[in-house]
């Protein structure tokens, strides 16, 4: 049976990718699902989101840089544009930060929808800071993009958990909108730094070293002792880190983007049932259903790009 | 020179001492709002201390920008952004650890320790900006961090037995709120030497400290009702006038011979202290304490003077 499945991937490597990827997704919704219930869960006294972020993102940068830190060597930027590394840094760490006070405001099948209008945001800011040029098709998924966030965002959609004020409805619906907002940018800065010149894995191990710092900074003022369940729970979330970003490098190492792309999808499929079984959240309303498919097909949309952007002149 | 010494320089005192009251009546206000003691003036549910500090500044940003539309617009022209986003960092957190640690413990226990600030200043300038170290600097460090010493009782607390009326993790917070404070100031400092203009200076805070405190409001976010809002609007309003007052202040005094005026924040406090909440710390400990770091600042000053002479010597000669 193994030689089997051994063969088979051998013959069709791109799906060794897509297994890889939706292992990777998996462990996304699973990390999601862990913060949420550490947050949230009746025995926590008062430990708030992000002290569980910084947490789980230092153990997670340990486990995956430990690894590589005979590379260290001769690491040094080769841009010396310091203000753009410190933006892309900041950006990234409020998008995550972000991306976590979304998941404990909402259904987690809600939030990982929203998440992916990031690269419709990612285009409109490469437009307007980058000045790429924008296709008739690129248009049209950008705004099935937004069509599909606003179709789930509709405020008479009592979507959220116990909160019946408007107010705040309106307040916590934007929050993963905003997250995307700030890693589109983070993602456009990088792009940007890339054609002056700075490599990826510099840029890549900067994140990760600086991301620990930076969340740090919010998880100090609000720290609590945390309980023996919370421990427990961040080792095994730092794994999970871990193993998503391990498992995206393999991915990326098997199949193109265009073909892994839709095996991300499987975050809000798995966000659905994790965030059923563990927090009676049921958000699968016909609404929520087409907003999502139609941020899918955006998302699918924009990775069959055929020409990759080109300043415009 | 001339402009300075024509002006009276107890008024400059006065607005120092009000700025103070303004301060340690916003102390008040928060420790209330926060939960940490019963709020006196009304009853008003609990906001958190996050939520509260994010209000505050974006009150403060609110009322600024009519007022002076250009200190907000000199905001934007940064001429080191990496040091003002260390600076204004530095403001943030430092006001939220403060305001955790009123929300912990009696204002006068968090006052008394958050005086380690200039001192940890003292030692960062010699790290980063390398400033020498005076005798009467080095004095000063040492004082403070014997009274710090005597407030926190750390061997006690390593026993399991502080009688703090409060966790003994607790005061982590307001020593981290002075060494933010001190981080702050050294950017300041920093960016003063690099010629940077204290307008956007004041600009750049105004403008970021919103929402990089924003961000913190929302993990533990309710909409406030109208009491609270009420209330938010006060603390805000006063902790832009005790900027405005101390900023004035300086316009009629020396910052040297205005420093011991400043020490008046840490009686105002336990006064208001005592009268909002009844809290009146009886430990000796924290009074010697308080005492001791007070003496170490005292020595600051003195060094300060004696800096001065010196160069006024150097200017005559």
């Amino acid at each position: 049976m193994i030689q089997r499945i051994h063969s088979f991937f051998e013959t069709y490597p791109h799906w060794e990718g897509a297994l890889w990827k939706t292992v990777a997704s998996g462990c996304f919704a699973l990390l999601g699902a862990l913060v949420k219930y550490m947050t949230l869960h009746p025995d926590n006294q008062g430990v708030q989101v992000q002290q569980i972020v910084f947490l789980e993102n230092t153990i997670g940068m340990i486990l995956i840089l430990l690894p590589q830190i005979r590379n260290f060597q001769g690491l040094k930027p080769q841009l010396k544009r310091y203000d753009l590394h410190a933006l892309r840094i900041i950006s990234s760490s409020a998008g995550i930060l972000l991306w976590y006070q979304a998941l404990i405001h909402m259904p987690l099948a809600l939030a990982s929808s929203l998440s992916f209008t990031s690269p419709a945001i990612t285009l409109l800011f490469a437009r307007l800071f980058l000045k790429e040029r924008i296709s008739a098709q690129d248009m049209m998924a950008i705004s099935l993009s937004f069509v599909g966030a606003a179709i789930i965002i509709r405020p008479d959609q009592k979507l959220l958990l116990g909160l019946a004020n408007f107010d705040s409805n309106m307040l916590y619906m934007m929050i993963p909108l905003l997250s995307s907002a700030c890693l589109a940018a983070s993602k456009v800065v990088s792009r940007s730094m890339a054609s002056q010149g700075e490599s990826p894995r510099i840029m890549g191990t900067y994140l990760l070293l600086f991301m620990a710092p930076m969340t740090a900074l919010y998880a100090i003022p609000t720290w609590a002792p945390m309980n023996s369940l919370q421990l427990k729970l961040i080792w095994v979330s730092g794994l999970c880190t871990a193993i998503a970003h391990w498992a995206i490098s393999q991915a990326y190492a098997c199949a193109t983007v265009t073909f892994l792309t839709p095996f991300s999808f499987t975050r809000v499929f798995l966000g659905g049932i994790f965030g059923f079984l563990l927090f009676e959240e049921a958000p699968f309303t016909t609404v929520f259903l087409i907003g999502t498919v139609l941020i899918f097909s955006s998302v699918v949309l924009l990775t069959l790009r055929k020409h990759p952007a080109k300043p415009a002149a | 020179m001339g402009m300075r010494n024509s002006k009276n320089p107890w008024i400059g005192v006065a607005l120092k001492i009000l700025a103070c009251a303004c301060f340690a009546v916003v102390n008040g206000l928060v420790r209330g709002l926060t939960g940490g003691a019963e709020f006196p003036f009304a009853e008003v549910a609990i906001l958190s201390f996050a939520q509260l500090a994010f209000l505050q500044n974006a009150v403060g940003t609110a009322y600024m920008v009519p007022l002076s539309w250009s200190t907000i617009k000199a905001g934007l022209k940064l001429k080191h952004p990496h040091i003002h986003l260390i600076r204004v960092l530095c403001a943030v957190f430092g006001l939220l650890c403060w305001y955790r640690s009123l929300s912990l413990m009696p204002i006068a226990y968090a006052m008394a320790l958050s005086f380690t600030g200039p001192l940890l200043t003292v030692l960062g300038s010699r790290i980063f900006l390398h400033e020498s170290l005076t005798l009467y600097r080095l004095m000063a460090i040492g004082l403070g961090l014997a009274g710090s010493l005597i407030i926190t009782k750390p061997f006690q607390v390593l026993a399991g037995e502080t009688g703090l009326p409060f966790p003994a993790w607790a005061t982590a917070f307001p020593l981290l709120a002075a060494a933010f404070w001190a981080g702050s100031k050294i950017c300041s400092r920093k960016l003063a030497a690099a010629g940077e203009s204290s307008l956007v200076m004041t600009g750049a805070l105004l403008l970021f400290m919103a929402p990089v405190s924003g961000l913190m409001a929302l993990s533990s976010w309710s909409m406030p009702d109208s009491t609270q809002w009420l209330w938010i609007l006060i603390i805000g309003l006063l902790a832009t006038g005790a900027h405005i007052f101390q900023a004035k202040s300086f316009q009629y005094a020396e910052v040297t011979f205005l420093t011991p005026f400043g020490f008046s924040r840490f009686l105002l406090s336990g006064l208001v202290g005592y009268l909002f909440f009844g809290e009146f710390p009886k430990s000796q400990t924290l009074w010697v304490g308080t005492i001791v770091i007070l003496l170490s600042l005292y020595c600051l000053s003195l060094d300060q003077r004696t800096l001065n002479k010196h160069q006024k010597t150097r200017q005559a000669l």
